[in-house]
């Protein structure tokens, strides 16, 4: 079972003794383990707190425009520092043609 | 395929989602990927980081900026992993939400030292004056002052009447005025600097 379902399940009291005891061990296997149930914890918690639980439509479009505005910022960033290293590879053919063939 | 067919899917009942699917689906198809975690966990999220920022647009930007970064991320993440990407998304709202509570201290105690500094640099001798509520301590000092420069800086402080309007008053040119006031808060900011000097 995935384990943060067999969380949830314990979280909702659904889960049978050999699940817990599951859990029970996990959870003294590391400090890290601890840390991630108390926070799997506290979103269980605050989904139980929340009255709306519909998809958030305007949400998602939010954060697809943020993401898209930053890969457009990312290509043109590449964009701009292609033209530079062209620009710069240019100059240096056109010095060394200078320096090797017409002098 | 349909956003809902694969979130059912990944969905055990009425549970949370599947990790080991949701890391292929981030793999393969990221933007359904954070689509489908945005429905399942925006508003707990916005509650956790809401509850730690007490600012509801910032909890709005700290969310949407969490999910922007799985989405960047998808291909790291996606990666088989030890820890879960629900207990990730609580980590990284709630760290972003108390970096954000700290920089919000630190901006509003700078700017309360900022206006501390202003007002103490700010503060004429008539501030000071009408901050003491015409104290008789300042009173007694401007009695001391020349006849004209008390006459005209108690005309200014009590009555709030303007250079011309003191001038007609008292009968003198405005540019006396002037001169009087000038030379009245110059000896006001001394004897005022003096004082507090002396109680120091």
């Amino acid at each position: 079972m995935d384990r943060v379902t067999l969380i949830y399940k314990v979280l909702a009291g659904d889960a049978n003794l050999p699940e817990q005891r599951t859990l029970a061990r996990w959870l003294h296997e590391s400090e890290e383990n601890r840390r991630e149930y108390e926070n799997i914890r506290l979103l269980w918690r605050s989904t139980m707190l929340v009255e709306d639980r519909h998809p958030q439509e305007g949400a998602f479009d939010a954060i697809r425009h943020r993401v898209r505005k930053d890969q457009r910022r990312r290509r043109r960033m590449r964009a701009i520092i292609s033209v530079l290293l062209a620009m710069i590879f240019g100059l240096l053919l056109v010095f060394l043609f200078q320096t090797w063939f017409v002098n | 395929m349909d956003v809902r067919v694969i979130r059912d899917n990944l969905q055990s009942m009425s549970g949370p989602l599947n990790n080991h699917e949701l890391r292929k689906l981030l793999l393969s198809l990221p933007g359904k990927a954070v689509r489908i975690l945005c429905d399942q966990y925006y508003p707990a999220l916005l509650k956790i980081a809401f509850s730690l920022t007490h600012d509801h647009e910032a909890a709005k930007d700290i969310v949407q900026e969490t999910f922007c970064h799985i989405w960047k991320n998808a291909r790291r993440l996606g990666a088989e992993q030890e820890r879960s990407i629900q207990h990730y998304l609580v980590r990284v709202v709630r760290n972003r939400s108390i970096s954000y509570y700290h920089e919000v201290n630190a901006q509003s105690r700078e700017k309360a030292r900022i206006a501390g500094t202003l007002q103490r640099h700010e503060r004429s001798p008539e501030s000071g004056y009408l901050q003491l509520e015409y104290a008789q301590e300042i009173r007694d000092m401007i009695a001391r002052f020349p006849q004209r420069e008390r006459e005209c800086l108690t005309l200014k402080l009590d009555e709030e009447l303007s250079n011309p309007e003191i001038s007609a008053r008292l009968g003198v040119g405005i540019k006396a005025v002037e001169r009087s006031l000038t030379s009245a808060r110059k000896r006001l900011r001394n004897e005022l600097e003096a004082r507090s000097k002396k109680k120091t």
